[in-house]
């Protein structure tokens, strides 16, 4: 309910745009266009000094092309700016989980207007090279194509000769009139290594040949001489090569129109334009700085066809020297007149405003609403004209140019107005979210009292660190960082713990030794905002230690083949149990093998390479297959275990096997405990390779745990809590979008499948909590085998609290500070990071997932 | 073992007051430096807090509870002893640990070494050195410490204040202020000194209680 208030549910126009009769066609400059995006294309890669694109510097150099920064908005990934800059609208919040959701259909263009439908419903015919985004966008628009997936970020060069190879092919012909090509490679460095990686400057280098090469073309090749080129990023990259957010490096790719004809317009220049360059404003403000969105009616109005029906984008006026004087002021009203429409969509009473006569030397400015501003421009523009028409005067030069400034005025006011309007906030929505909010809250710390006293520090720890948190969430720094806050309170609370225990036992260190885990822990994977790319244990340690990180990979799946081992299939037998154990590692570990060998071939030390080649023969969707298989056999196998060793009744406990084995051990715990290894051994599959070793340190902690006897329940619990957020942020995970890990949604995936990939989404990004989830039954058992059902509610009880504690400050935090600077980047995403992690995580795997395993294990 | 109670002479408890000024004194005026400069700030600074510590000490401890018999007629000079031992035990034993401490809770390992050191010798004197001087090698009541359980005095909150003021410290790092005083170790350090100012004035108030938890 608060999402659909917070999530601003945005109008828009279906159907394509037509020209209305008041719409006097204009020639068009340009019959043909090449887009050619490449991705994460920061500003100064190409305008700066030290870039690759020598050629296309030459171009601006000598006015044969026009550089801009193209300002785009947050969210920075891919499918939202393609939107952006086909629709020309400002693609809403939402769009950030469609992009991980791709092929959702309403996310589709079909529905919107956009001027790749422009060219198809005028009779042109279409073409796309590259990144499958816009085949999945725009499904059915593209007469030829050929998409590549942007799966592994690995991949550098494949990517990138999978679309330049049908350059030339493509340039011969004369079919098309519009030709999209979208370059993924340098992404992919940029993720893999940032952009000051050795890799990056020869990727510009080829891209730049790649521009000369269809320059060249459109300027020697008769059939393309009236082709506009266009050279566009979609976003750029921060300093550690990621992008999502709103930083200055993320929000400015560049943008570069190139064309013989274009050399009309620089001649207008005073001074010509130099290349490289210097950034105008900030880092990255090279040349203008104009809005991506304005991409759409400049190439729409360059080649002739009308302006998106949704399209918030403003028409430069510097591309009106590309039209007889006489025609500019036609090709300015079209951008105004199909702004008007969407204004008077939202603003209903912009109608009757905008009838209302015009006063001369009325300072529209000093309008007391934006919609009367607007309505004031709108009349001081269509005055103007009107004089104009009146006069018929063909000479335009001084009347013209006041027209088209006060179009442009008006224009850039439509916009500035209209994005405001696109996050419009649903507030009765929002309160009704919160109160239902508070509701929960109440409702279980109400639950929550009664039970709790038994231990008055983890009472008081609780409330501290369930204060603490709320009251963070209006922090935006601490939102970005997080992990800092879960790391300073697993330190104190171990502390704590550990001074505790000195008061009733003597010699017990096992805490320190928790401690000291940690503190590797920690420092595994950079995480958060302000240091993103220092460097830790995964980025710097590794690369040149591979054979340690195998070595500690190897461990971790030796020590859940003993744990399944000991207490997996103990119906049939040690060797039948010791084979299964077997098996099903080993499955795991070459899938991982496999799957490292593919991804980052240069983390495999050489003494694995053989195996790793091996497996490449069995395609991964295989093996991935065969690892969820043998898992989920194991698993049904258990749960089938129980239910059979229940049915022999109390004296069948003791089946003959396990009256073999020499350690007498209630069979109810062996099951619990199995089903927990198989479950590792499916988070192990879903963790990326070079965080597997920290699951064997999670393990590490849980046995250390367990063998604490005198920890009470309620410690246990916000113990599991505290290491639940932990190690959530020490594999890597973050608020913020562009730490969503997806290398391992695919795995056992052939096709697209929305359910499966976003389970296996959702399991990879939260491997770390779900480990502590599975392992709570099993700590709390050890604490009161006597009354485990009431261990257990009381420990959903204390997480519960949390979460809706947690959940109604980030709601309180996003309502209050909805005009905050950073609400679409720091608080909306940790809204949408609280709700999985209290109904995704809290709800299935917490509650779910642990109840369940009681359940088994009880029978 | 009780601490003999008997009735700080007014002198005296001037004296724990006038020290506790100094000290914070001597980080305000020194902050600046120790933003601009860490390593070398804390190092100069290290004689004029065992100074000061020492000077305190001396003046308001009767004797090192360590001494079987209290003598009626301590001295300065027969303090001065126990007192550079244990001035050379928080050094040699109470900094290492300390420091192998803040690494765990955090602090970098590759890098700043020399601020995290020094940052441990502050801290272990803050903490370490009175301790040391009052219970001298006596288990059982170092056990009390370590487990929070000890009766309340000066030394005792002083040293629980300045570790948990440490650990309070870290809290400003991650803010966007970008400011220069929120690097590495500044804000530990002065969480530390404020820290321990507080134990150490609360456990005046309070001295001869027994811990409430």
């Amino acid at each position: 309910m608060f999402a659909k208030g917070f999530f601003p549910y945005k109008p828009f126009l279906p159907g394509l745009a037509v020209f209305n009769e008041e719409d006097v066609q204009t020639p068009a400059p340009f019959n043909k266009v090449v887009f050619m995006v490449v991705d994460a294309l920061r500003s100064d890669f190409v305008f700066g000094e030290r870039s690759g694109f020598k050629f296309t510097q030459s171009l601006i150099f000598s006015g044969r092309a026009i550089p801009f920064t193209a300002h785009a908005t947050s969210p920075t990934i891919t499918m939202p700016r393609v939107k952006a800059i086909t629709t020309g609208s400002i693609p809403g919040f939402l769009d950030v989980i469609l992009n991980f959701a791709e092929s959702d259909t309403t996310s589709s263009l079909a529905q919107q207007d956009n001027w790749l439908a422009q060219i198809k419903a005028n009779g042109g015919k279409l073409v796309m090279y590259g990144d499958d985004t816009w085949i999945k966008l725009f499904p059915g628009m593209f007469t030829r194509s050929d998409g590549t997936s942007s799966f592994f970020v690995s991949d550098f060069t494949e990517v990138d000769n999978n679309v330049t190879r049908h350059i030339d092919d493509e340039l011969a012909r004369d079919d098309w009139n519009a030709m999209v090509l979208h370059y993924l490679g340098l992404d992919h460095i940029g993720h893999k290594s940032g952009p000051q990686s050795a890799f990056m400057l020869p990727k510009q280098v080829e891209m730049d040949g790649i521009v000369e090469r269809i320059y060249t073309a459109i300027e020697t090749q008769p059939h393309l001489d009236s082709t506009l080129f266009v050279l566009a990023g979609d976003h750029g990259m921060n300093d550690a090569g990621n992008h999502g957010g709103s930083g200055e490096g993320e929000t400015s790719p560049a943008l570069v129109f190139m064309s013989p004809k274009l050399k009309t317009i620089a001649s207008t220049y005073e001074v010509p334009l130099k290349a490289p360059t210097k950034p105008r404003s900030g880092e990255f403000g090279f040349y203008d700085t104009i809005e991506q969105s304005d991409l759409a009616p400049v190439i729409t109005s360059l080649l002739g066809l009308p302006v998106p029906r949704n399209n918030l984008g403003v028409f430069m006026p510097k591309f009106l020297q590309l039209w007889k004087s006489e025609e500019r002021v036609d090709v300015m009203m079209r951008n105004a007149r199909q702004l008007r429409s969407i204004v008077v969509a939202a603003y209903p009473e912009f109608e009757r405003l905008s009838q209302m006569p015009y006063a001369p030397h009325n300072q529209c400015g000093d309008s007391p609403s934006d919609v009367e501003e607007l309505a004031c421009l709108w009349r001081e523009a269509t005055y103007l004209l009107g004089t104009r028409n009146r006069k018929n005067i063909v000479d335009t030069s001084e009347p013209a140019t006041a027209i088209h400034e006060s179009l442009w005025k008006l224009c850039t006011r439509y916009q500035q107005i209209l994005s405001g309007v696109a996050s419009n906030y649903d507030l009765r929505l929002m309160t009704g979210g919160i109160a239902l909010m508070v509701g929960a809250t109440i409702l279980s710390v109400v639950k929550l009292v009664p039970v709790i006293g038994e231990s008055s520090l983890a009472d008081l720890s609780f409330l501290a660190i369930t204060v603490a948190y709320g009251v963070m969430m209006f922090a935006s720094s601490f939102v970005e960082e997080e992990h800092h806050f879960w790391y300073w309170v697993a330190t104190g609370w171990f502390m704590l713990l550990f001074l505790k225990e000195r008061r009733k036992s003597n010699g017990e260190f096992g805490l320190i030794f928790v401690l000291t885990l940690l503190r590797i822990i920690r420092r595994w994977n950079q995480t958060g905002q302000k240091y993103a790319g220092a460097p830790d244990i995964v980025k710097s340690y590794f690369p040149e230690h591979t054979t340690i990180l195998w070595v500690l990979i190897i461990l971790t799946y030796f020590d859940v083949f003993v744990g399944i081992c000991r207490h997996g299939f103990r119906n049939i037998g040690p060797q039948a149990a010791g084979i299964f154990a077997f098996t099903t590692t080993m499955a795991a570990f070459g899938f991982k093998l496999s799957f490292a060998a593919y991804d980052a071939m240069e983390l495999v030390p050489t003494w694995l390479m053989p195996g790793a080649k091996a497996l490449t023969e069995v395609p991964l969707v295989n093996q991935a297959r065969a690892v969820f298989g043998v898992v989920g056999a194991g698993m049904l196998y258990t749960i089938c275990e129980s239910n059979s060793s229940a049915a022999m009744g109390v004296d069948g406990n003791t089946t003959p096997s396990t009256a073999d084995q020499s350690q007498p051990t209630d069979p109810v715990d062996h099951i619990a405990i199995s089903m927990r290894e198989l479950t590792d051994i499916f988070l192990l599959t879903q963790t990326r390779f070079a965080n597997t070793p920290l699951i064997l340190l999670f393990r590490l902690i849980s046995r250390r745990l367990e063998s604490l006897k005198t920890l009470s329940a309620f410690e246990i619990t916000l113990t599991i809590l505290i290491l639940q957020h932990v190690s959530f942020f020490a594999l890597g995970g973050a608020n913020a979008i562009s730490s969503v890990d997806l290398s391992n949604a695919y795995n056992g995936v052939a096709g697209y499948n929305m359910v499966i990939v976003g389970f296996l989404t959702f399991v990879s990004n939260w491997v770390g909590p779900i480990f502590w989830a599975s392992a709570a039954p099993m700590l709390l058992r050890e604490r009161r085998p006597a009354d485990a059902r009431e261990t257990w509610k009381k420990h959903v009880l204390v997480m519960t609290t949390f979460f809706a504690v947690a959940g109604l400050a980030v709601m309180a935090a996003c309502t209050a500070l909805r005009t905050h600077l950073f609400i679409w980047t720091v608080f909306s995403p940790k809204y949408l990071y609280l709700m999985t992690w209290s109904l995704g995580f809290h709800i299935v795997a917490g509650i779910g997932w642990g109840s369940f395993m009681i359940a088994v294990s009880r029978k | 073992m009780p601490t003999s109670q008997s009735k700080p002479h007014p002198l005296l408890a001037m004296g724990t007051h006038l020290h506790t000024a100094s000290l914070a004194s001597n980080l305000i005026l020194h902050f600046p430096k120790l933003v601009s400069n860490p390593s070398s700030t804390l190092l100069t600074t290290l004689p004029i807090l065992a100074l000061l510590q020492s000077g305190h000490l001396l003046l308001s401890t009767s004797s090192p509870k360590k001494r079987r018999k209290p003598s009626k007629t301590t001295t300065i000079s027969t303090s001065i002893t126990p007192l550079f031992l244990s001035l050379t035990f928080s050094l040699l034993v109470g900094a290492p640990v300390l420091y192998l401490l803040l690494i765990l809770f955090g602090a970098p390992v590759t890098t700043h070494f020399s601020e995290t050191a020094l940052t441990a010798v502050h801290l272990s004197l803050l903490a370490c050195f009175p301790l040391v001087f009052q219970l001298g090698v006596d288990g059982v009541r170092w056990r009390e410490v370590v487990a929070c359980h000890a009766t309340v005095d000066e030394a005792f909150l002083g040293a629980v204040g300045a570790c948990v003021g440490a650990w309070a410290g870290a809290v400003p790092i991650p803010l966007d202020w970008d400011r220069e005083w929120q690097r590495w170790p500044v804000t530990i350090l002065t969480g530390a000194y404020a820290g321990y100012i507080v134990g150490k004035t609360v456990g005046w108030a309070g001295r001869g209680r027994k811990m409430p938890f």
